[in-house]
């Protein structure tokens, strides 16, 4: 194996987006960058942005989909807009394709690793916030109570 | 790639339809009868109902880690181009 050229030890990618009527499945089906800005770490030289955002791309199309789908297995909490209540909830995968009336989201990629000669090894960091608005119905029709 | 992910999306239709039920009440049901008695309640608003369908704002978090290997092949197929000082360090033997 080579010296390394380029490598990451932290610092975020960040894709912050509002994706009116587009289902959570359907953010694993496109490359984020062909919809949603994208925002290099700071600190990060050209060279490290140029290949991050490769890296990018090739996690996304290879873990994005399974992710999204991991992302709807864990809790979340609901605030009803007109009565004020809110609480929590388990969100489910019925969820995953259903298009969302507004569809906000940020997503952090967090690179840790090296490019070498043979290619570029190390670990993603992945996380997502979600803020999803509809009506109750919509809601209900994919199984979550309130 | 997926065609336009939202293009074909219907589901919005019908926001804000929910409405609110109509009154089944006869305005004129108060008139008076024979006994002199007034038919009073039949005339109110149904009123709720728009509130079963009100909008719900849903939020979540997650996070997880894995790790990569992307061969060089790889990143080239996804356009990424090695910058001219890689060539540099491939020098020693």
């Amino acid at each position: 194996m080579g010296d390394p050229k380029i490598s990451f030890s932290g610092g975020s990618f960040t894709v912050s987006g509002y994706a009116p009527a587009w289902s959570i499945g359907n953010l694993g089906q496109v490359r984020l960058a062909d919809y949603f800005q994208i925002t290099p770490p700071s600190s990060f030289t050209d060279p490290q942005i140029k290949l991050g955002l490769h890296i990018l791309d090739l996690t996304w199309g290879r873990r994005g989909s399974l992710w999204l789908e991991q992302s709807l297995t864990v809790g979340g909490t609901f605030h009803l807009l007109t009565s004020g209540a809110s609480g929590s909830l388990q969100l489910n995968n019925q969820l995953l394709w259903q298009p969302i009336r507004d569809l906000q989201f940020t997503f952090t990629f967090v690179l840790s690793g090296q490019l070498d000669d043979t290619g570029v090894k190390g670990s993603v960091n992945f996380g997502s916030q979600f803020r999803l608005t509809d009506t109750k119905s919509v809601f209900g029709g994919v199984g979550l109570r309130f | 790639m997926s065609e336009y992910p939202g293009q074909d999306y219907s589901g919005g239709q019908g926001y804000g339809d929910q409405g609110y039920g109509e009154s089944t009440g006869d305005p004129d049901a108060g008139q008076q009868g024979d006994g002199g008695q007034y038919s009073d309640g039949q005339g109110g608003q149904s009123d709720g109902q728009g509130a079963e369908d009100e909008d719900v704002a849903i939020e979540s978090e997650y996070s997880t880690e894995e790790n990569i290997e992307f061969s060089m092949a790889d990143l080239t197929s996804a356009g990424y181009e090695r910058e001219p000082d890689d060539s540099s360090s491939d020098y020693i033997a």
